[in-house]
Order: C-alpha cells, then structure tokens, then sequence
C-alpha cells in the first residue's frame, strides 16, 4: 500500500515529522518498507517562459527557443513537437538538475548552444505522460520559481507492509484515523461541500434488485448527469502517480482517488449504455459470458455473482466491470456503484478467474458495509467537481439486512494477564476509541462496539492486541518464565543428530537436498511406481516427492562431476514419501550416502577410488555405532537401482534394515556418470529399533599365540565362508581370524588367487605351548582345505 | 709359554679392539667386534687356552691381566655404545625435518551448515526446558491451515504460496505450526517443545528457496504472558548472537496468535549504522512470534480462559546466513558443492 504523507496530514489535520511518523507506524504494526521523498529530485527545475522559438535549420524535430527563468535568457534546442510560441510557460532543468545520474550542463545539441531542458510530465516523474513537455496553464508563480514549490510537489510516498488484517489500513482515511491515534489527536476530517443537485431522483432513473443479498448485502449508487470526460487536474493525477495508479480520465480518477481516500472500490457505468434502467445483482448462468474492462472474455458458473443491466451482465461483482459499458469520453450521464459484496464470494470468484484487482483486493479484505452513502456523496461532489456535472437526488440503497457493529466484552484485568503489563484503564479506552469504537463500562467489564471498518476485530482478544500495539511491544517488560520439568520425548529425533554425528565422524560430510525430484530418477532407481506427486509443482524437476535418497545424492554427484571435482562422499539423514491407505502418506526417515572418486590420500602414498569395500566398512561401523551389533550382510541380486553382483541386504538382530553396494551402472549411464559410485540406504528408525545394551565379556590374562594361513584358491571362491569355516574349524581357542592379503599374480596360478590370513589362539586358563596351537592349526588347516578344495602354499 | 709374552700379547689385543671399535658404527656390529674377542673361539677367547700352558706360580698374574682385559674389552664395548646412542639420539634431535607437508588426517565428515546451526538453536531451547517435537512433512489442510484459525477462502492463506499434493486436503507444510498442534493434542499440559523441520513453498527465486528449515516453539501453560514471549526470545536471541545483541519487538499479524510480532535485532554487521545487509535499517528480521490465538487453543481442546501461550518461528536457513559471512544465496544450502560444505567443518 502506497500512501501520500501530504494526503494523510490534509485528512489528519496535522502535519508530524515524517520520519516520526514513519517509525509510530512501523511500531503499531503497519510496517513502513520504504519511504520516498520527493523534493531534491526537483532542484534546479523551476518556471520559465518562452521568449523566442525559430525552427532548426537542418533538423524536422528540433526547435531553437529562448526560455526566461526571470533573471536570464537561455537558448535551449528543444526536441519536443508541443513546445509552445513565445509567451507560453514550460517546465526549465536547468544546469546542475539530475535525472538519474544524467545532470544536466550546457552542450551542443544538434550544433547549437543548449542550456537546459524543457521538460516533459514523464522526465520528472509526474506523470505517465511522454508525449511532449509541460506546457503550464493557470500556474499563478513568478519565472524562476523552482517547479517543486510552483506546482508543489513535495511529498513523502510511503510504502506499508499491510498484514492482511488490517483493510482499515489500506486507504488513506484510515491511515489518518491511525495517525491520529498515534500522535494522541482527534480525527475529525473536513468533508466536502455537497455535490450541486439535477433535478429528479436517482431512483427515477434506476431500479436496482438484488437476487442474492449474501453475495451482495449492500448495493447502492448514484447518478451524475452532463459529465464532461477530460483530464483530471495536475494534483490529482499527480496524486494517483505518486500511489503508482495511471491516471486515465476525470472520471475514472475520480472512483480510483475515492478508493484510495475511503477503500471502498467504486464502479462507474455510462448509464446511457445500461438496458432497461436496471441494475440487477444476481449469480451467473453456467457457462454466461463477459468481455471484461480488460479486454478478456470471462466464463462464469452459477458460484458467481454478476451485476447485470435489463440485458446482459456489465460487472464481475467486486472483481472487474466489463467493457461495453465502460465510461468513454463520449459519457454524459454515469451511475457509480458502491456496494459492499461478500469478501469470501468475491476472493473465491476472483481465484477462478485468475483475476485479481484493487476492487477484489479490499472486498476480499472486507470494506465498511455501513459508509455507502457518504462515500457516495462525497464521489458525487468529486464528480460533479472534476466535471462540471449534477448530481440527482438520493441514492438508491439496497441494504436488506443492515450489518450491526458487533459488540465485545472486554476486562481490563485481561490484558494485564495476557500482556504481562499494567496500564490504567483511562489508557486503554483511549486506544479503544482512538480506532473509532465506543466503549460503555459495565462494572469490571467494557462493553466496546467494534466499528464496522474493523471487520477483523471480533473478541476480547483482539482489542487487547490493539492497545498493545498502540502502546507499543517495547514497552512491555521482558521476563523469563518458570518451565516445568518434563521426561524429554525427543528420541527419535537424537537418533537423528546420533546418525549425522556418526557419520561424519566416520569421513562423509552431509547434504540437504529437496524432498521433491523428478520422476524419471526415481523411474530409473526402480522406485517409481505410486509416487506422491505434488498437484501443482514448481517445474518437473521438483514434481515427485522422493522415494530413495539416493535421488537427490546422485543428483549431487552429478553435479559435482560437472563442477570439476573427483572426489565425494556425502550422506543424508532424511524422509522419503510413500503411498498408504492412510489419510497421510507414510513418512520414512531414511540415512543414505554416496561414494565416489578419490579417496584422499598423503603425499606419496598410492590414491584409490572409493569402492564396494568402503561402503560396507561404513555401514558396519555404523550400525555398529548405532546398535551396538554388527550387520549381517546377505547377497541381494534384485534391487533395479544396484549392481546385480555388488550388492549386500543389510541386517541388523535379524531385521532387514537396508541394502549397500555399487550403484547399478544403467542407473549411473542415464545421469551421464560412470559407473563405479557405491552407496548405501537404511532404515533409520528401524535400525535404531535393533539397539542393544553393551555387556562386557571376561578377559584372558594368557598370552594370544598367532598362526599365518596362505592358501589357493579359485577366483570364483569368496574369502568370507573360509575365514568363517576357520574360525568354526579352530574351536574355542581361536579368538581372532585376520584377513591380511588376497593376492592374484607372480607365483599364483592364473584363474586363482592366495588368501592369506592370521588366526589368533588364546586360552583362558593357561599360556599355550607352540606344540598345543600347532596341533589345533593343522587340523583347522586341512579341515577347510578339503572343504573348499583350497591349496596351502 | 712365557707369561710376558702372553700378558704383552693380550695387552697388544685389547689395543687392538679399542682401536677397531672406533671403526663401528652401529651397536650389532660392536657385538660382533666384542665377540671376535671374548667368545671362546674369539681372538682373546683363544689365547685364554695357553693359560693352561702357564707356569701355576704364575698363572694368577696372568688371569688377573685376563680379567683386567676383559674388563676393558667390556667397558669400552659400554663406552661405544653408550657414544653411539648418544649420537643416534643427537643425530634424530638435529636431523633435518620437514614440518611444512601437509598433516595427515583421517577421513573428516562433517554436519550441514544449516544441521549445525539447528542443533545450535534446539541446543539453547532444550537447555531452558523445552522438548522437541516432530510431525510429517505431508499434512492435512486442516493441521497446516483450519486448526491455525486460518479461515478458507481469506487472503490470510495468501501469506503462504502453498504445494498441494491434493488441493484443499493435503499439502507440504508450509511451516512448523502443525507440529504445534499435533504437540497440543498429543502432549500434557504444560506444553513447552520447539519443533525443527522442513518446511515448504511454492516459491523459487534468488532469495527464496521451495524448501527450507524452520524451528518454532511453543509454550502453553497457566499464566503465560507477552513478557515471558520477550524474555524467552531474548535470552535465545543473546545465547545465538552474543549477550549484546539489542532486540526490538513490532506488532505484526498472523492468524494464530494475537497479538503478533517480529523481532528485529540490530543489525550484528553494522551494529545498526546501516548497512547493504540491513537494507540501511540497522535492523534485521529475525523472528515472529505471538500470544496463541484463543481459537487455536479451544481448537485443540484446551481452556483458553485458563491457559495462555506463547509461539514463536524462525527460519534456520535465515540464522545461518547471518551467522556466516559470505552465503550469497539461500540455494547454495541445497546444491551441496562439498567446496561449500566443507566450509562448515567444526
Ligand atoms: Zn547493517
């Protein structure tokens, strides 16, 4: 919301410091986002006279003119077609006037002398106009008066952050109401002097019916007869500038300054394009058509309320009047609407339409059902004003079912308890009144009849809100209150914290990527059938809500990759969607990380590329860390989004909790990545499920006794059955199997591969002799040997 | 044999090894040196065999002049050695060593910056008694709207640009308030958690992310005011920012607590001189906050007339920007270039 800080003080009747002004306005909850002063912009801009005009010699478009500011004649080479002959009275910048970072100096414009420029409406941000410059007629000012104070220009534009409960705030008479109560002044605006009568009746000439009096509870309007359409006067359209509305005609200014003064829209019909001299208010036909002022071609259903002449509809009512009965500069006669429609009508009219306007704006924010008729008066003096026109007598005034100001109880005792801050009861009805209610004392209860241009304002609570903000919040004392002990229901979320923590400790670093993805990513990791989708998505890209967090990890490696890095390893801790019966969809806190590229490495030590074995060394110190168990892996070939040979189901006290590998190549080749990248996904929540409390075994005093095992075996045979067989195989004793090398080369027939490892042998009861161990070791020796056809070497 | 001769012969040894022990160099070979003399076979060892031959009147003398060799064989084996770790060990603290190749350290992860600065924010609400709560991300139009007395068909709803997944039943939360009222109607009085998550909307610009962190909190119980709400959020905002840290309070709306606020604090890059930052003010938004609405208290079944609350909301994504100099842009967050994160390891 714009407003006019000159406007605010004619209506308020005082003038503040704008700058105090601007902070009492932020402080009682209308937050002044900027403010722009327009005066500087102005300096060394002021009247001058044409004295002389000649054409150029070699340019169509450029005139010779000497201009008089009063104390010296300039010759200034003018570009404009309108620039008056001598005698006529212009706007002059000269020497030392800026626009923007252009400032103005003498040069050579089209080979001659310049000293300046004369001026157009548009150069100096007066108005829209660009046509020509600015010709001054009936500006009562001596040559050389610098323009800003000629034509006074002076204002401060303020820009208000209007919250959406607050309509009062978002025209200028309420502005001043609230200027008023700030600064401790009676509002007592002036009005205008009533608008000169026609003779006859509005109702004579209109018959207005209401179909549906909940879409429409008040419609009033007048008539204003042998207007003269033209331009509206500098003030005003300066005025309607400055609030960023386009000044059009007198007509049209005038319903936009009275919206602006008392935020009520108005529609102006030309009566003489009405059917029938009717007016009827009623819902629409399925399917009833409209061109709209616009110039677009609405279709309406049955929900909407139309304003309709004896024919066909002329208005969306309180969205957009239509086109064919617009005021043009042909009107003589107009009919100005003033109704007030039902806001939740019109914003759900105006949301089908696509169609917001000031007009739907305010209704949706509720106008004063009750000041229809001296916002009409006054609209008709304005009128008859700009326009030379009479208005007939009376209004007519559909108003059924009159809307009551509503009346609240409030307790003094209520706001010291809500606020935690005393103020004396003479303090508060001052603010209650200052918004314009009244307030009747009733024992220890204040009966205040809410105003009806405060339609947010319906229980106690919210006139406690009003003397607070009007006292202002940083008056009330801060204290801490007493916080109850409480059993912390937080686990799940420090399993959380515990997962990220965890991970990081074991070298990958998190990332926070959007829950939503696109479908095809989903699709090619195997997990895209019934997706939760989102109805109406930013683009496709961010369309499905993910159903694996390897989603938006890859989408990270992608662009890793693509950002010339060859190294990553990030996890995240996060929810992934998923369709249920349920009302809502069922919700999964998920760990995930992917690794690829490098792993770092110092200085002269070899580099390795992240692999399978680095990805299941972090689950299982993971699960591990989380649990206090170690995973059982299990092969699992079926999984769409993984390497078919390279991948292990996760579990954890016998419950699958996830699965971890080498991404599927396909799924890697379809985001232009190669293959190699490793990852894992687990079920959070479902793993912390599995945690179990830590015990503590008996330690043996006795020296460990070690055996190194280097046998063949084919390539096709896994290590882990042997080291396990040799564990079984060694007994009791044995309390250590050590896979050190798996060797394939020199001295290894090809197809296989040595396996070499250390068994550890330690007793508990005594030191065991190299005799004992070595007759256990060779038994365990041969024993897998036979079993998995391995050779000793 | 003649005992002079013997004894001149061991005297000629013992000089001998003195004089070749100079020579070694690391202790094995000193053992091996000392061994060619002294072991049976040794140079020494075996002239030791003539004593035999030696008169016995005079065989004392001789096996004294033994033992005084083998005593200085012995001693200056120790002597050597004794040098020789002395050096070794003046050697090791002279050498010359290359301090300046990088450290190597162990594989480092680290949290997300805006994780750290969400566990930083519950840290400082759990520790004054508050509990966390959670909800889901999908929630129904009524947690996320009608239960927060926002009232179908006002242009309250506007405030927020909302992602449907079925339009007017459920949809990404558009802030933490739901948690709020499922905390409300899940918990005992007093209700005092401070709710973290993700929240979303339909919005997607330089300056706006379509998803991003919220934390909000909730206190409900017998005679909680406006001025516990200042208090509160103070020693928060002093425990986040620093103990000087001036705080401002404006009067603001939302549709779930009357009266509402923001809270501005001053401006911690200019300390309220104005800057590019502050958009001149010297203030930065930070924080709304209110007194929860009656409605939104009778909603979930609790007596409005006996128990009162505060709320408040901030966003995690907006304290981490201001905490850390240099985030550009609210999506370099969500990009997760491991150049950025790795700025935040800690
Ligand atoms: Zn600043």
């Amino acid at each position: 919301m714009l407003a006019s800080y000159k406007w605010l003080c004619e209506l308020a009747g005082f003038a503040p410091d704008p700058k105090e002004l601007e902070e009492k306005f932020t402080f009682s909850g209308l937050e002044v986002a900027s403010v722009v002063h327009r005066k500087s912009e102005f300096d060394h801009i002021v009247v001058a006279e044409v004295v002389e005009k000649e054409a150029h010699p070699d340019s169509k478009k450029l005139s010779l003119v000497k201009v008089s500011d009063g104390s010296a004649v300039l010759p200034i080479v003018c570009g404009a077609s309108n620039c008056p002959l001598p005698g006529g009275r212009v706007v002059l910048a000269k020497e030392g006037a800026r626009f923007g970072d252009f400032v103005i100096e003498p040069r050579k414009v089209g080979g001659y002398e310049s000293f300046g420029m004369l001026c157009s409406e548009e150069e100096l941000n007066l108005g829209p106009d660009s046509d020509g410059i600015i010709v001054l007629e009936g500006v009562d000012a001596s040559l050389g008066t610098p323009i800003a104070e000629a034509l006074q220009l002076e204002d401060w534009i303020f820009e208000l952050e209007v919250t959406p409960n607050r309509p009062d705030a978002l025209y200028h008479r309420g502005l001043a109401r609230e200027m008023c109560l700030l600064f401790d002044k009676p509002f007592a605006p002036t009005e205008r002097p009533a608008a000169p009568l026609a003779s006859g009746k509005t109702s004579d000439v209109i018959h207005v019916t209401v179909e549906n009096a909940t879409g429409a509870p008040r419609y009033a309007a007048s008539v204003v007869e042998n207007v003269t359409v033209q331009a509206s006067p500098f003030w005003l359209r300066y005025r309607l500038h400055n609030l960023d509305i386009r000044p059009i005609s007198n007509l049209v200014d005038m319903t936009n300054a009275i919206l602006m003064e008392y935020g009520q829209p108005l529609h102006a019909f030309d009566l003489d394009k009405l059917a029938g001299k009717k007016i009827v208010v009623r819902n629409a036909a399925e399917g009833e058509k409209m061109r709209t002022l616009d110039d677009v071609e609405r279709t309406f259903s049955t929900d909407d309320l139309l304003i309709c002449d004896g024919a066909k509809p002329v208005a969306v009512a309180g969205v957009m009047g239509g086109l064919d009965t617009e005021v043009s500069n042909e009107t003589r006669n107009i009919l100005i609407e003033c109704a007030y429609f039902n806001p939740s009508n019109v914003r759900k009219t105006s949301k089908k339409l696509k169609l917001s306007s000031e007009s739907s704006y305010r209704f949706e924010r509720g106008v004063d059902p009750n000041h229809e008729p001296e916002v009409l008066a006054a609209a008709n003096a304005m009128v008859c004003e700009l326009s030379g026109g009479k208005a007939r007598e009376g209004i007519v005034d559909c108003y059924p079912k009159p809307i009551a100001p509503i009346e609240v109880i409030f307790r003094p005792s209520r706001y010291a308890a809500m606020m935690g801050h005393q103020i004396s009861s003479a303090q508060m009805v001052k603010c209650i009144e200052g918004i314009g209610a009244e307030v009747t004392v009733d024992g220890e209860n204040y009966i205040v009849r809410i105003p009806t241009h405060r339609p947010d304002m319906e229980r106690e609570i919210d006139v406690i809100e009003e003397i607070a903000r009007v006292t202002g919040m940083n008056q009330i004392e801060a204290m801490l209150p007493q916080i109850q002990c409480q059993i912390p229901r937080r686990g799940a979320f420090e399993n959380v914290k515990r997962a990220k923590e965890c991970l990081s400790a074991l070298g990958l670093m998190e990332s926070v990527t959007y829950s939503f993805v696109p479908k095809e990513i989903l699709r090619s990791l195997g997990v895209g059938d019934e997706l939760i989708t989102v109805a109406n998505p930013l683009n496709a890209q961010r369309a499905a809500m993910r159903t694996t967090l390897f989603a938006g990890l890859l989408e990270n490696l992608k662009r890793t990759h693509s950002r010339y890095m060859d190294s990553f390893a990030q996890f995240e801790v996060a929810k992934t969607y998923h369709s249920s019966n349920a009302e809502l969809p069922t919700e999964v806190v998920r760990v995930a990380a992917v690794l690829d590229g490098y792993v770092g490495s110092w200085v002269s030590e070899s580099s390795r590329r992240y692999d399978f074995y680095d990805a299941k060394g972090i689950v299982d110190s993971f699960c591990c860390a989380m649990t206090g168990r170690s995973p059982d892996f299990t092969v699992e070939s079926g999984n769409v989004a993984m390497h078919p040979k390279r991948t292990l189901a996760v579990s954890v006290n016998g419950v699958t909790v996830g699965v971890l590998g080498e991404i599927h190549p396909a799924v890697l080749k379809e985001l232009k990545l190669s293959s190699g990248a490793v990852g894992f996904e687990l079920d959070l929540e479902m793993l912390c499920a599995q945690r179990a409390v830590a015990t503590a075994v008996p330690l043996s005093d006795f020296p460990p006794m070690a055996r190194d095992v280097a046998v063949v075996a084919d390539e096709a045979q896994d290590v882990g059955p042997i080291l396990a067989a040799f564990a079984e195989a060694g007994g009791d004793l044995v309390t250590g199997v050590k896979l050190f090398d798996v060797y394939r080369g020199e001295h290894v027939e090809k197809g296989k591969k040595s396996i070499a490892f250390s068994v550890q042998y330690r007793s508990f009861e005594k030191t065991l002799t190299d005799k004992e161990v070595d007759m256990i070791h060779q038994k365990a020796v041969s024993s897998v040997s036979e079993q998995y056809n391995v050779q000793l070497r | 044999m003649d005992p002079k001769e013997i004894i001149e012969q061991l005297q000629l040894l013992t000089q001998q090894f003195v004089a070749s022990l100079q020579n070694q160099s690391t202790e094995q070979a000193i053992r091996d040196l000392q061994a060619a003399y002294l072991s049976k076979k040794g140079k020494v060892g075996e002239l030791q065999t003539s004593l035999g031959q030696v008169e016995p009147s005079q065989r004392k003398e001789v096996g004294q002049a033994f033992n005084k060799a083998k005593q200085t064989i012995v001693q200056s084996v120790t002597e050597a050695i004794d040098g020789l770790v002395k050096r070794a060990e003046e050697a090791y603290l002279n050498a010359h060593f290359d301090v300046t190749l990088p450290g190597r350290a162990p594989a480092q992860g680290h949290m997300h910056p805006l994780s750290i600065v969400m566990y930083d924010i519950v840290d400082v609400f759990t520790s004054m008694g508050f509990d966390v709560a959670q909800g889901p991300e999908i929630e129904t139009d009524e947690y996320n709207f009608a239960k927060l007395n926002f009232p179908d068909d006002h242009p309250a709803r506007d405030m927020q640009d909302t992602l449907f997944i079925e339009e007017g039943k459920t949809l990404l939360r558009t802030h933490m308030s739901p948690v709020q009222i499922r905390s409300m109607l899940e918990r005992p009085l007093p209700v005092q958690v401070v709710a973290p998550g993700a929240v979303f909307r339909r919005d997607d610009d330089p300056t706006h992310s379509p998803m991003f962190f919220q934390i909000e909190g909730l206190l409900v119980d017998k005679g909680i005011h406006f001025g516990h709400l200042k208090g509160v959020l103070n020693t928060f905002l002093y425990q986040i920012f620093g103990e000087d840290v001036q705080t401002r309070f404006r009067p603001s709306f939302f549709p779930f607590t009357e009266p509402s606020v923001e809270v501005d604090i001053q401006c911690i890059y200019c300390k309220g001189k104005g800057c590019r930052l502050c958009s001149q003010t010297g203030w930065i938004e930070i924080l709304g906050a209110g007194m929860v609405d009656p409605n939104v208290l009778e909603g979930v079944g609790i007596d409005s007339e006996m128990y009162s609350g505060f709320a408040f909301g901030l966003g995690v994504d907006r304290v981490a920007m201001l905490k850390y100099e240099g985030i550009t842009s609210i999506k370099l967050f969500y990009e997760n270039d491991p150049r950025f994160l790795e700025r935040f390891r800690r």
